[in-house]
């Protein structure tokens, strides 16, 4: 028993141990076995390695612990955990998802498999602490990750491209977010958020610096989270990357970077009239632009780039009225829009990642004409998700639109809501012009359905969870209202 | 707002006390039953019925809910889900482009509404403080708050996008490209309806607020003349249907804003929801039978069936309102309505006698006028260029012949339910007398006229709905709403990166510029020291090596100039006595001098990209950023900075590791592990790097 009371002050860094490890076992089986090692095992291995960490996260909570290492580094707190596990289980699902993909695309399933695993690591990072070091190593680790993933496919210039447009863009924010930290350390001592709120109160301190080291921080998170006017690698990278590294950027990283916001914002409440009315604005454009961008693109990916910028100003309007107004909010608002969120684009992709073709990105509209004969799961998966995304009441979509719209009211954030309506109402139009694509059966279209890629046990278990959770969302409303008991 | 809405929610009840004896909801359920019988005739032998019946039984359901509906939030489920399948049933032709347009643009505008309304019962709610309509409506409110100025605004946005009142009626006439069953019962008997019927809701709320009784009152009244008014230049039997329709809703918008009203609004509602959809059946068969609903080609055809005409002029009569039909009671509650309201002011009444009689024009042009006549159809045969010739017949379902008439006669029968009440309201029953006739006799001078100069009205007609209200008014609109996204798309996001690079410089400019121009306490200190000669003349050097860098034509020449700007620095940092800041700047810049040149060597020569202008506008964008960056530095060196962790570390360094240099003693004593683990990462990025290195080195030796 002696060695489970060792073990214990370690047992909370299990989920991101696992994670680590796994992308260590990768290259070991890559470096044993060579390629010949199925795809399938690579993936499976991924999975299994993240399903770990999934159940380590689940049980580590109702353990009594005195001593805890390393507390201040890595201590998630229950919203942290769920989201933890949303982006758990949709990288998971991307997994499912990816291994013919992968195979059509001719990229090496061990590399892959073993960077996606360090990516996810970076994004718990960001996600798990309350220490801006540890964020920052967070959002390095994945952002170097998906630099190299996004140009993952040598052969394709676009990919390209966009691999080396996110490393310079991304590289010069990065500088701009460790500068941040540097100046909120030497103004605090510190590099613990919670610390820094408690400086911020007692007002013990040069405020000043601090506001310099806050518009940093900002402008660094800001451009993760694809912010106007930092979003503009969105599109490029998005049509570029590979799809199954597209959807993981709309989903796991997206969330990372909204929780590492919030904590952001939640630490530097008492300066709120620094960043409450430029970051207003921001959202306000990002939401109005974002979808007016998104109405005029030819390729769906590109327009899918905007929506995601679009929604995700609506999880920073959630974002903002939770922290605007923390006594009468609950946080489950967020976590139910971003699992929502994250689950429709994960289906939508995995749709999509049949569709493209062998050498290219590239998926203009008519490349989605025919879907219905080549897969009826499919297509009704796209429509769903295509509703769910649009907001139409009973679909999650609409569920977690009406959380945050009723949330931001409460607020008074009445720019915000009157903003979001309107990109709402704009939205409708592109993603009804993929629904009627998806179901146009046009004689003359010159796509057979032979350049799509095998459906597999995975493509109809992700379909089918990505529908369930849309539909089951506003019934089981309820329960999830107070999840993170506060 | 969620904790107010949700323990309370209970997913099945749905009506609360609306249910009880709702003459809506047994309308709805009738109308539903009529048009899927219909409906079944009339997609017989066509593949569309699998998929347009079932959703028409979810319409009405929905639409059955949204009149029995007590919850706010349910009733704005069920008003979405109606245009949602209204989308999918005006799409029914999906193949066509028309099709596919038309309901884009229904579900465009009805759900930008539905969002407004969506807010405003959210508003509603919360500051009335019950979200059940059955509360809500027996409370008063303080209307003078601007708040509820606000919810009003919201509320009507939704309901006049819904109903098609000016200036959204648009997408009505539009939405006619959807079979004979779907134009009968959706936009014509129920659908459409949804906004006024939501007005009657909320009358009791707000009638006595001047803002909800003014706009109503002028937009409803607009669109009946609008309505009115255009229906007469309509050729399209279904458009010209669908504008009597936008009239009439126009009408009882009119008289639904107040509770007095309620009586006149719900009996049009049924009046107008039995004969409208039973006129848009008949207009079905004509169409079936003829393969035509232009009034012109109808009125060249020779062989038109005695059922038809039977048919359509019992419907017209129905629609004029003939004494025991439903519209009788209708137009009589009406009457008495518009007398109370308006005070025996006989303006009023004049108005709504010459509306009366256009919309009787209207209805016999559509149901009776094609179908009656000998003169042009003799014209068509002696002279006839064009060729107009024998139709053959075609036959139809049963059941479609048998709606229409059931239709009717439930219009004369439901009049017992209607007429019940006619002698509690009535008031003055000379004056109905007198509308009656003059409404008449308008009629007919209204009637000579029009049939005198009826292809004139057509050519107009066809002009202003194809040129003005089509094109202008919504295609030019949405095409106008394109061409600036594609615009604001080209200049925001042209793919270049670094025009991206830009974007974040100036952006960073304006929030660190912002930020410093709003909260920096002191501008600039005074240096500590004297600043000596030889420094200056460092500096002096970097900001010329820095100015060679971007102006030099040679890449090499610019990398050693940036390699001469980092080695100023260096020297800097070793007159502000700080030797291993010195030591460390040195070794990296003149590693990344070697490895830029590396780098560089394979790339091509320079190209020209960026004209003057961008050079100059580049040039003063990086002045001004480093510009920022330096008041930034200069302005942040006057605050006071966290000195803890120094002055802990000064009173250690010498008693704890023996050492003068407290930089040296961190590094090598307090944070020795850090240090090796700094020295292994730097150790293995020089290996990678040395292996990239040799990578070229071979690929050289192969091609050499």
């Amino acid at each position: 028993m002696n060695i489970i009371n060792d073990f214990l002050p370690y047992l909370h860094l299990c989920p991101f141990v696992f994670v680590f490890l796994t992308g260590a076992c990768i290259l070991i089986l890559r470096m044993i076995y060579g390629n010949q090692l199925a795809m399938v095992s690579y993936a499976i291995t991924l999975a299994v390695g993240f399903i770990l960490s999934i159940i380590s996260l689940l049980f580590d909570q109702n353990i009594e612990k005195d001593y805890i290492y390393g507390e201040s580094l890595l201590n998630p707190g229950s919203f942290d955990k769920c989201i933890l596990f949303i982006m758990l289980f949709v990288t998971i699902l991307i997994t499912m998802s990816s291994y013919k993909y992968l195979e059509k695309k001719k990229i090496k399933a061990p590399e892959f498999y073993s960077l996606l695993s360090w990516a996810t690591l970076g994004a718990m990072l960001m996600v798990a602490s309350k220490n801006l070091l540890i964020i920052f190593l967070g959002v390095e680790v994945l952002s170097i990750s998906l630099y190299v993933l996004t140009s993952i496919t040598d052969y394709d210039a676009k990919s390209s491209e966009a691999g080396f447009k996110y490393l310079i863009m991304g590289g010069l924010m990065s500088a701009v977010l460790l500068y941040g930290v540097s100046f909120t350390y030497g103004f605090t001592g510190t590099f613990q958020l919670d610390t820094v709120k408690h400086i911020l109160v007692q007002e013990q301190y040069n405020i000043y610096g601090i506001k310099i080291g806050l518009i940093f921080l900002l402008t660094g998170l800001l451009f993760k989270s694809s912010v106007f006017p930092f979003h503009f690698w969105l599109p490029d990278v998005y049509q570029g990357a590979p799809m199954v590294i597209t959807s993981y950027l709309s989903t796991v990283s997206k969330t990372a970077a909204m929780s590492a916001v919030y904590k952001l914002l939640i630490t530097f409440m008492t300066l709120k009239d620094v960043w409450l009315w430029p970051f207003v604005f921001m959202i306000i454009f990002t939401m109005v632009l974002g979808s007016c961008m998104a109405f005029v693109q030819k390729d769906v990916k590109r327009m899918l780039a905007y929506s995601s910028m679009v929604n995700g100003g609506y999880m920073l309007t959630g974002i903002l009225s939770y922290v605007m107004n923390v006594q009468n909010i609950d946080q489950s608002t967020m976590l139910i829009f971003i699992a929502i969120y994250n689950l429709g684009s994960v289906g939508l992709y995995n749709v999509l990642s049949t569709l493209v073709k062998e050498k290219s990105e590239d998926l203009p509209y008519e490349q989605l004409h025919h879907l219905k004969q080549f897969s009826k799961l499919g297509w009704f998966t796209m429509v769903i998700v295509m509703f769910s995304f649009i907001g139409i009441p009973p679909l999650g979509g609409f569920v977690g639109k009406f959380l945050i719209l009723s949330d931001a009211i409460d607020s008074s954030l009445m720019p915000l809501v009157i903003a979001m309506i309107i990109s709402s109402a704009i939205s409708t139009i592109y993603y009804l012009k993929v629904v009627g694509h998806i179901s146009a059966e046009n004689q003359s279209a010159t796509i057979s359905n032979k350049v799509r890629s095998e459906k597999t046990v995975g493509y109809y278990f992700v379909n089918v969870v990505s529908i369930s959770a849309i539909v089951i969302a506003p019934f089981v409303l309820k329960y999830f209202l107070n999840i993170t008991g506060k | 707002m969620v904790q107010n809405i949700f323990p309370n929610f209970n997913y099945f009840d749905i009506t609360g006390p609306r249910i009880e004896n709702n003459p809506l909801f047994q309308f709805v359920l009738f109308i539903t039953a009529c048009t899927v019988i219909y409906g079944w005739g009339y997609f017989e032998n066509s593949s569309k019925r699998n998929y347009v019946l079932p959703l028409l039984i979810l319409f009405g359901l929905s639409m059955a809910g949204l009149v029995i509906a007590n919850h706010l939030l349910w009733l704005y489920f069920f008003w979405e889900c109606t245009s949602v399948f209204s989308y999918l049933l005006i799409g029914t032709y999906y193949e066509k482009k028309e099709s596919r347009e038309s309901s884009l643009q229904a579900l465009f505008i009805t759900g930008a509404g539905g969002l407004s309304l969506l807010l405003g019962l959210l508003l509603l709610g919360e500051h009335s403080g019950s979200y059940y309509l059955s509360e809500i409506q027996l409370q008063h409110f303080n209307l003078e708050e601007p708040i509820w100025s606000t919810i009003v605004v919201l509320l009507l946005f939704g309901i006049i996008t819904k109903s098609g009142l000016l200036p959204f009626q648009g997408w009505l006439p539009n939405a006619m490209v959807a079979p004979a069953p779907v134009s009968g019962f959706l936009h014509s008997a129920t659908l459409v309806k949804a906004g006024v019927i939501l007005i009657t809701f909320l009358a009791p709320v707000f009638q006595e607020m001047p803002l909800w009784e003014n706009s109503i009152l002028l937009l409803a009244g607009l669109t009946a003349w609008y309505g009115a008014f255009m229906a007469l230049l309509q050729n399209d039997l279904k458009k010209a249907l669908a504008y009597t329709t936008s009239a009439t809703i126009g009408l009882i918008g009119f008289a639904s804003w107040t509770e007095a009203g309620n009586l006149v609004a719900f009996s049009w509602i049924l009046a107008h929801g039995l004969y409208k959809s039973a006129s848009f059946y008949f207009v079905g068969i004509i169409e079936k039978k003829y393969e035509s609903r232009n009034i012109l080609k109808l009125r060249k055809l020779f062989s038109i069936e005695f059922f038809d005409k039977i048919i359509g002029f019992s419907l017209f009569f129905c629609c004029i309102g003939i004494p025991f039909t439903a519209s009788y009671y209708a137009k009589k509650h009406l009457v008495d309505f518009y007398l109370n309201l308006f005070q025996q002011n006989y303006y009023a009444f004049v108005l709504c006698t010459i509306w009366q009689s256009l919309m009787l024009i209207n209805y016999f042009r559509i149901l009776v006028f094609p179908y009656i006549g000998t003169r042009e159809r003799y014209q068509a045969m002696h002279e006839s260029a064009e060729g107009f010739q024998e139709k053959s017949v075609k036959t139809i379902s049963i059941w479609m012949k048998v709606i229409p008439v059931v239709l009717a006669i439930s219009s004369v029968l439901s009049t017992f339910k209607l007429s019940q009440r006619v002698t509690i309201h009535a008031s003055d029953v000379g004056i109905w007398e007198y509308f009656t006739v003059a409404v008449y006799g308008l009629f007919t001078l209204l009637f000579f006229m029009f049939y005198r100069y009826h292809h004139f009205v057509n050519a107009l007609g066809k002009k202003l709905y194809t040129e003005i209200l089509w094109k202008w008014c919504y295609k030019n609109k949405l095409r106008m709403i394109e061409k600036i996204a594609i615009m604001q798309t080209n200049i925001v996001q042209n793919g270049y990166l670094r025009y991206y690079l830009t974007m974040f410089v100036v952006a960073t400019i304006l929030l660190l510029g912002g930020s410093i121009y709003f909260y920096s306490e002191t501008f600039i200190r005074k240096p500590v020291t004297e600043i000596l000669i030889y420094e200056l003349i460092i500096v002096a050097m970097i900001i010329i090596a820095a100015f060679m860098s971007t102006i030099t034509r040679s890449r090499m020449a610019s990398i050693v100039s940036l390699g001469a700007v980092g080695m100023g620095c260096s020297v800097l940092y070793l007159f502000y006595s700080a030797p291993d800041l010195a030591m460390t700047q040195f070794l990296t810049d003149t590693l990344i001098v070697v490895v830029m040149a590396l780098l560089f060597y394979d790339l091509p020569r320079y190209s020209r990209l960026s004209s003057k202008t961008d050079k100059i506008r580049d040039g003063i964008i990086a002045c001004i950023f480093g510009g920022v960056i330096s008041i930034l530095v200069l302005s942040v060196t006057d605050a006071q900075i966290y000195t803890e962790v120094m002055d802990t570390m000064l009173k250690k360094t010498i008693p704890e590791a023996r050492g003068h240099n407290v930089v040296n003693v961190i590094l090598a004593d307090f944070r020795a592990i850090d240090t090796l683990g700094e020295i292994s990462v730097l150790t293995t990025a020089a290996i990678g790097m040395y292996g990239l290195l040799r990578i070229r080195t071979k690929k050289g030796g192969d091609e050499s």
